[in-house]
């Protein structure tokens, strides 16, 4: 069905009970997952076998995912995935902010990101980077404004996040300066400072980076170091476009 | 739930449901401000959302006036005796160590004898209520709470009867009463989740089913967070080494700065507004979703705010002890005041409570829960939250008055096994009769004798007091309605102010 918009059918019945378009669908956790991994070229499609946890290191298709009756995946549960331990005559679509935090900080989200932005590094400059991650993430080309708008992003965006990065380092020396002597703690009671707590039966790695504990070590040891390109990745996937179908 | 529903043609084939449509577009704040966080597909409509006159949206009506706003559950897992606590028999005294006339209940495991209580007893408040010397902080929050003391449950068993007791149902499948209270009424702040659960480990026998949403939209799933004490207390509630940014689930993260991820935010909200501009067609969804960016990033600073205890003065701290039942009652009372609908706050992994092997093992439970419990109801007092937030405190069951011989008791012979017939559970706070108790025991506390309260009775009441007539929140799933309630409840009026 066409998502055109018309708006004589609008007036008429705006809530399309009689179908005059297709309806914007969300993807579902699967779908999303599985979209993610296939744009950054990480999807392995290989089929059969057991299944497995969901880590951000696992690059097969969702539906070889591990579900937990007693615990469900964070991620699925996240995306609406019913609770396994009823049965589900159909599926929620709900749009949490936790949601947006998975898009954002998730260590999953990031390195396929990263993958996307290795895939467009080849191209000759900037502008044709920017057309082939909309070609690969949304299947267009961008408009001009919108290959403006990154084109800006992705000039100021390095050197801002140099300058930062310096700030925060000087600020972290001088803080450890004066907390030499009184105690070694306080590398901890910053903000995000210390170790990721270790977490147990809780752990769930598609979380990693949104939950505390969520990511094992050796997980996050395979992940790509953020990088410009890579965060301007992450925002064509998070954006709605990408998350819905029209 | 009154709710007025616009009459949908072809139900099954409005995926996106009309009144739904129409009203969001019309909403002045935008989406963001319903209380679902911009829940999409057709839960709002479902959710009840109704049109006010104006064209504004109320998100659920209430069924009569709430008396609460807030509800703090602070769960005894395991299973607090009664005889022990708050019942107590002077007949077990009189008969101990001879048979229960009329020979004994079947409970768990294998009992024997009338067993006295090792606890002293003693009259608190205007009332005189009894309250042994486990609980002194409670007994002198006496004429605050109402104690019940003829709850009931089904099974002698923890795992259906804390499904029970949180779910309404034996079985693992049903929404948890908070899911059922932020679906019933929302959540009035949405940087934080609607429903949250604290327990120092990870949780209980049954674990995440308590807190599950089951058939309710996913946004209802009730929050847990492990709320561990860390090593280096000095016997303080909180240690040196206490970081409110590890307990939570929405950290910052540790990759990147916020003025980084601000910067991130405005170039998405750019792109996707650009994309919308090409569509002629407003879609809610679309708005909704650049909504909940913001509210994220939002989440990132606001919610290890409320977590992080100490920016309460001194006072406070003292006022609830050390440990991690201390630290959650706590962060309860801090999360209740920022608009959150429920909090539950578990003793601890496993069933702590459970004493089978000796009674006396309720000594350092309750030296832990004790002044914690009393300086919830203190706490809320002084921030002026009392009077409309409802605390609940209790267990899944109660205890025998017998004492268990079996082997799983040790040979030790002085626990108690689990009674499901009769046990005490308390209330206080927002439309409850402070200073009361309501129903009775038999003489020696094994069975209800006077005006039983089913655990149906008791969500009646609570849900009651939120507003909410039990019989109408309802939600269609598998073919019926299903309640809290199921088809049973009875609200308990003789306890309400």
């Amino acid at each position: 069905m066409s998502n055109d918009y018309s708006q004589a059918n609008f007036e008429k019945d705006s809530g399309n009970r009689f179908y005059w378009r297709a309806n914007r669908r969300r993807m579902d956790a699967e779908q999303v997952r599985d979209s993610l991994l296939f744009v950054s070229g990480a999807l392995d499609p290989k089929m059969y076998g057991p299944s497995s946890p969901l880590t951000p290191a696992y690059n097969r298709r969702t539906v070889y995912g591990k579900v937990s009756r007693y615990r469900l995946d964070e991620y699925l549960q996240l995306f609406d995935f019913p609770p396994p331990n009823i049965s589900a005559e159909k599926r929620f679509t709900t749009n949490v902010p936790l949601q947006r935090l998975f898009f954002m900080n998730s260590d999953f989200a990031g390195q396929q990101a990263e993958l996307v932005a290795k895939r467009v590094a080849s191209e000759p400059d900037s502008a044709a980077r920017i057309r082939k991650a909309y070609s690969i993430v949304l299947g267009r080309a961008p408009s001009d404004d919108e290959l403006k708008a990154g084109l800006e992003y992705l000039k100021r965006e390095p050197m801002q996040e140099y300058e930062e990065r310096k700030q925060a380092e000087s600020k972290k020396e001088a803080e450890k300066k004066t907390a030499k002597d009184a105690k070694p703690k306080a590398e901890a009671m910053r903000p995000g400072g210390g170790q990721t707590p270790k977490s147990d039966v809780m752990a769930d790695g598609m979380m990693g980076g949104v939950t505390p504990g969520a990511s094992k070590p050796e997980d996050q040891a395979k992940l790509l170091p953020p990088t410009a390109w890579g965060r301007y990745a992450k925002i064509l996937l998070s954006s709605g476009e990408f998350l819905y179908v029209n | 739930m009154s709710i007025e529903r616009r009459e949908i043609v072809f139900p099954h084939k409005a995926p996106t449901p009309v009144t739904r449509r129409d009203a969001l577009c019309r909403i002045g704040n935008g989406f963001g401000m319903l209380a679902f966080a911009g829940l999409v597909g057709e839960s709002l409509a479902k959710a009840g959302a109704v049109e006010g006159k104006d064209g504004s949206i109320e998100v659920r009506k209430l069924d009569h006036p709430a008396k609460a706003k807030r509800v703090i559950f602070l769960f005894m897992n395991g299973g607090l005796s009664q005889v022990d606590s708050f019942d107590p028999k002077p007949m077990l005294d009189k008969y101990h160590g001879k048979p229960l006339p009329g020979g004994s209940i079947a409970t768990e495991r294998k009992t024997g004898a009338l067993m006295r209580s090792p606890f002293k007893f003693k009259k608190y408040g205007q009332a005189g209520m009894d309250v042994s010397e486990l609980f002194p902080y409670v007994g002198e929050c006496a004429d605050d709470i109402c104690f019940i003391r003829s709850i009931y449950t089904d099974i002698p068993n923890h795992e259906p009867s804390m499904l029970m007791m949180n779910t309404g149902h034996s079985q693992v499948g049903r929404p948890s009463l908070g899911s059922w209270l932020t679906y019933g009424l929302g959540t009035e702040n949405k940087s934080l989740p609607g429903f949250v659960v604290l327990c120092p480990d990870v949780p209980t026998t049954v674990g995440p089913p308590l807190w599950n949403n089951a058939f309710l939209p996913a946004v209802h799933q009730g929050t847990y967070i492990a709320d561990k004490v860390e090593k280096q207390t000095d016997g303080r509630l909180v240690g040196k080494e206490f970081d409110p940014q590890k307990l939570i689930s929405f950290i910052h993260n540790e990759k990147f700065t916020l003025p980084e991820q601000r910067r991130e935010l405005d170039l998405l909200e750019k792109l996707d507004r650009m994309q919308m501009a090409q569509e002629k067609a407003k879609d809610p969804q679309l708005e909704a979703a650049i909504q909940s960016m913001e509210i994220a990033y939002r989440m990132q600073t606001e919610a290890p705010d409320v977590f992080d205890i100490r920016k309460e003065s001194e006072a406070t701290l003292k006022l609830y002890g050390p440990g991690s039942t201390a630290r959650g009652c706590l962060m309860a009372v801090r999360l209740v005041e920022r608009g959150v609908r429920m909090v539950q706050v578990y003793y601890g992994k496993g069933d702590p409570w459970d004493a089978h092997v000796d009674i006396q093992m309720h000594r350092k439970n309750a030296k832990d829960s004790d002044q914690p419990f009393a300086a919830v109801i203190k706490d809320l007092k002084s921030r002026g939250l009392f009077k409309d937030t409802l605390v609940v405190c209790g267990s899944e069951f109660g205890r025998t008055p017998v004492q268990e011989i079996g082997a799983g008791a040790g040979g030790s012979q002085t626990g108690r096994d689990h009674n499901p017939f009769g046990f005490t559970m308390w209330l206080a706070g927002g439309g409850i009769k402070g200073g009361t108790i309501y129903g009775a025991t038999d003489d020696f506390g094994f069975k209800v004798a006077d005006k039983p309260v089913h655990v149906h009775d008791l969500h009646a009441t609570i849900l009651h007091l939120m507003g909410i007539d039990h019989t109408k929140l309802t939600y269609r799933y598998s073919g019926r309605d299903f309640r809290l309630t199921d088809v049973s409840g009875t609200v308990i009026q003789d306890i309400l102010a």
